[in-house]
């Protein structure tokens, strides 16, 4: 092997970085975040030429306001409110428990940790004191700040006081995608983009919805899964689960290939629950942005994205599949997604929550969510053992107190709107 | 007994030396307050490997956890400060280079440093990355002071360089005092419950029963109980690192006191130097199918800086791990669950890691499969990313000799492949949130062992040429004055009252 070109990358020379033509296809609620990420990241002689499907209404979104790609191109929580969202603080699910409970799923960040240790380690070990295990999830529900509060129709941002309980809070946007893509537009610099249809660019953003393909694997435990969304109920956006009739549910396993780059509903169907195309489509922007090429040829970029793609697809459908596969009468559907596999096994066996590359939910959350589905933990942290009773007893009451603080000092969604007015 | 339905409530650990003594302390620190019981067998007759006297920066996260002090660990061990390793000759002969404990560079706009550089570089505009580091310019001149609170300056990190004996024997009496027994003596028999196939009990030749829930194997390349006893599968690496044989010395130090470890890369091996306060640690790590053991004794030799303190030990190995590092109701610490060679210092890392893992997976009342499962993923992740980095140190070199053309041709992991290959084409790093080496390490041996990249992130071209050129110019002006404002390496460790004391050890 010739030393001097070790292991080079066939047909790979070194690249020029300006020049690059990009023309994007689909739908104007997903052609503008594209287009406005790509105007704003790549250097001027890179032309952008858009290409606009004709559209019926895309619906509304449920985002949270913390999606990465809102921050990268300044969008806050104020645009947001400009453009019409309305803010929450999760998510209800109906008909999805054996018990046809509603469950509130709701973003947040971790409980504080008492002496070093996740907050859920010391309370299975004071509750199983008090020989009361049985009455875990219920004795856990009074410290779940974020779905109480989302319950109860409030809303505040973790920046209100980051050093309060509030700083658990993941709050989400309501928005229509009409209006979402507007923003993006109006990021657009004048005459950056143009409207002309471009066969010859060196990549094509393909943005239209595509059926399932050979290419494609199959998300099981979504497929034909008949789920409704109802993202206007109040206070929270509503999911129900119905007894049939639901859509495919797949994802392409590599949607950039060669030039042509897939994102969005030409990439995946998630389906939507927690408005997962939604939010796959706003992960694959930032992605993209981490990805952009460095020439006319991009294998390497290609290969970083997909892997990158298919991360994000296998979280959310792990966190998509959860409350399906939780809820469920014993027995199988399908292999359960690993990662969700060993999401259950190790919080069951001992309370703890494995974290995964490319997680897109806090763990508060997923532990959240597993104890709203009945699962409690058989054992909990040897080294809570070694504290005195007492003392946890303590500092769980303080825990509980500065939460309902800050509960009682929440406002509600009206009031919290009256500060963009 | 472990897997039954008792309490959890004595640990065996099998051999003392760095990983036995390292998981007494912290069993006793960490879990102690829960009722455990620890004991730790070893024999005086039986020698300990003892060559891994070089830490990375995860060290002090660990010895923090612990409540150790950090200078009396020093003065204990005659402990040096660490800012990263120098390769030499690994790309070509006369290449050299360091892997700093640090970043490379700050933030010059929307893509991250190494853009930047890349791009500058093809015009021929960038000094050598390592001059954008504070560590690294440190390093050269043998300075160093530790990061300050509100530290304006490039975040940066260290570690030591010990004389694991002395550590061992350091833990030994910190662990002693915090009520770990130990027992002295060779294990002849280990006896296993005839159902579930735990081990029940270690019989030593004095005919002493030593009892126990839970057994950790730090028997080192023996493995008593993970390979002699569960016969647990080995999984062998060497077609990636075929490097299976070593010599250790120590000599007087010649008079280089930089902070670093260095490996120098020899004609079917590499040779480590690790400056201690008191001595050099040396050794040769080589390939026996390229080398016979005399060839390899008298390159260490002739390449000693002073006097050699001793014969050279010789130790053979095999590159790889076990299947299952907790298996039954045994878990293997250190080398007894693989052996990784030391060339990026990951020996006590490793230790460190299994130990936090097992304490974060601690049984209370019974061991469970789900402990079992989760501590082999965890571990199986950090065995497979070192691989990875240091099989880049062999493949990427343009060097001279069979052994180093067989390397540059060896067939990759797939995970390597593509690393390099991202690297090359357009400067992009492994991504991975978890991981002992993140991306200023990849940079370092990718550009020190000239794998450049030949495109870049385009958001980089948001600056002008002549922008770009003035802004790389201010920033290695900054790193340089930051380094050259530091005290001397070793009159730092004076300053610090970490000077060695030598001390005589409990045992």
């Amino acid at each position: 092997m010739d030393q001097e070109g070790w292991r080079r990358v066939p047909g790979y020379e070194r690249a020029p970085v300006t020049g690059i033509s990009y023309q994007i296809i689909g739908k104007r609620a997903d052609v503008w975040p594209v287009a406005a990420m790509l105007s704003r990241k790549l250097p001027e002689p890179c032309a952008i030429s858009v290409a606009l499907e004709p559209s019926e209404n895309a619906g509304a979104a449920a985002i949270p306001v913390s999606e990465p790609i809102l921050a990268e191109m300044g969008i806050g929580v104020r645009d947001l409110a400009d453009a019409g969202a309305r803010f929450a603080l999760g998510y209800s699910l109906e008909n999805f428990a054996n018990d046809n409970a509603s469950v509130i799923v709701a973003p947040s960040g971790d409980l504080p940790a008492i002496a070093g240790l996740p907050f859920n380690q010391i309370l299975h070990r004071v509750v199983e004191q008090a020989k009361a295990l049985d009455r875990f999830a219920e004795v856990y529900a009074g410290f779940r700040l974020c779905a109480r509060a989302a319950a109860q129709g409030l809303v505040a941002l973790p920046d209100d006081a980051p050093d309060s309980p509030l700083a658990m809070l993941g709050p989400l946007a309501v928005i229509e995608r009409e209006r979402l893509a507007n923003l993006f537009e109006g990021l657009v610099p004048v005459g950056r983009v143009g409207f002309d249809t471009d066969a010859s660019a060196d990549f094509t953003i393909d943005l239209r919805p595509c059926e399932r393909s050979e290419e494609a694997t199959t998300l099981p435990w979504l497929a034909g899964r008949h789920i409704v969304a109802d993202l206007t109920s109040a206070p929270l956006p509503l999911y129900r689960s119905l007894p049939a009739g639901g859509s495919d549910a797949f994802a392409l396993a590599e949607p950039w290939q060669t030039n042509r780059i897939r994102l969005g509903p030409a990439s995946a169907r998630i389906g939507p629950l927690f408005c997962a195309d939604t939010r796959l489509f706003l992960r694959q922007v930032a992605h993209l942005m981490e990805c952009l090429p460095a020439g006319k040829e991009a294998p390497a970029e290609a290969r970083r994205f997909n892997r990158l793609h298919s991360q994000a697809v296998q979280r959310l459908y792990e966190f998509c599949a959860a409350p399906i596969v939780l809820g469920r009468a014993e027995g199988g559907e399908g292999d359960i997604p690993e990662g969700l596999t060993l999401r259950i096994q190790q919080f069951r066996s001992r309370g703890g929550m494995p974290e995964l590359e490319a997680d897109l939910v806090d763990r508060q959350t997923w532990i959240d969510l597993l104890v709203s589905f009945g699962i409690v933990p058989q054992r909990h942290d040897r080294r809570a053992d070694s504290f005195d009773p007492r003392q946890l007893d303590r500092a769980l009451g303080a825990i509980r107190g500065d939460l309902e603080k800050a509960l009682a000092n929440m406002p509600s969604q009206n009031v919290f709107m009256q500060r963009f007015e | 007994m472990g897997s039954g339905q008792h309490q959890v409530g004595k640990v065996v650990i099998v051999g003392g030396g760095t990983a036995g003594w390292m998981t007494a302390v912290a069993l006793s620190r960490m879990l102690g307050g829960t009722g455990l019981s620890i004991t730790l067998v070893e024999s005086a007759a039986i020698g300990t490997v003892g060559v891994g006297e070089a830490t990375l920066p995860q060290i002090r996260h660990f010895n923090r956890r612990l409540g150790l002090d950090e200078r009396e660990m020093m003065a204990r061990t005659a402990a040096t400060i660490k800012l990263g390793i120098e390769f030499r000759d690994w790309g070509k002969v006369g290449d050299r280079y360091i892997h700093p404990f640090g970043k490379h560079g700050e933030t010059l706009g929307q893509a991250d440093f190494i853009h930047y550089w890349a791009r500058a570089n093809a015009a021929g505009n960038a000094a050598p990355v390592g001059e954008y580091s504070v560590p690294i310019m440190a390093a050269w001149q043998g300075r160093f002071e530790p990061p300050r609170d509100g530290d304006d300056r490039q975040p940066y990190d260290y570690a030591f360089q010990f004389d694991a004996g002395l550590y061992a024997a350091w833990l030994a009496d910190l662990a002693q005092g915090d009520g770990v027994a130990r027992r002295e003596g060779r294990i002849v028999d280990v006896r296993q419950d005839g159902e579930t196939g735990d081990v029940t009990a270690i019989v030593l030749e004095s005919g002493k029963v030593i009892e126990g829930d839970l057994f950790v194997d730090c028997s080192g390349f023996r493995s008593l109980l993970i390979g002699d006893v569960f016969e647990t599968p080995f999984e062998d690496w060497s077609h990636w690192l075929p490097c299976n044989r070593a010599f250790a010395v120590p000599c007087a130090n010649g008079g280089d006191n930089g902070p670093y470890t260095r490996a120098t890369a020899r004609e079917a091996g590499w040779q480590w130097r690790i400056p201690l306060q008191h001595r050099i640690g040396n050794g040769l790590v080589y390939c026996d199918a390229f080398w016979d053991d005399e060839t390899a004794r008298s390159i260490l030799m002739d390449n000693l800086e002073s006097e050699a303190g001793s014969d050279p030990r010789p130790l053979r190995f095999r590159t790889g791990r076990r299947r299952s590092l907790w298996h039954s109701n045994c878990v293997a610490i250190g080398l007894s669950g693989g052996f990784l060679e030391p060339l990026e210092s990951t020996s006590i890392d490793l230790i460190q890691s299994g130990i936090l893992n097992l304490v974060d997976l601690f049984p209370t009342d019974r061991i469970q499969e789900a402990d079992r499962r989760e501590y082999n993923r965890l571990m199986d992740l950090e065995f497979a990313r070192i691989r990875d980095f240091l099989v880049l140190h062999y493949v990427a070199n343009q060097r001279e000799g069979e052994f180093w053309r067989a390397m540059r041709e060896m067939k990759l992991p797939d995970s390597l492949e593509a690393k390099i290959a991202d690297f090359r084409s357009r400067a992009m790093l492994p991504d991975y949130s978890e991981g002992l080496f993140q991306a200023p390490s990849w940079i370092s041996v990718f550009l020190g062992q000239n794998i450049v990249p030949e495109g870049w992130d385009p958001r980089a071209g948001d600056l002008s040429d002549e922008d770009l050129a003035v802004r790389l110019a201010k920033v290695r002006e900054r790193v340089v004055q930051h380094a050259k404002a530091m005290p001397e390496h070793l009159a730092w460790i004076r300053k610090a009252g970490a000077g060695f004391q030598a001390t005589s050890a409990r045992r």
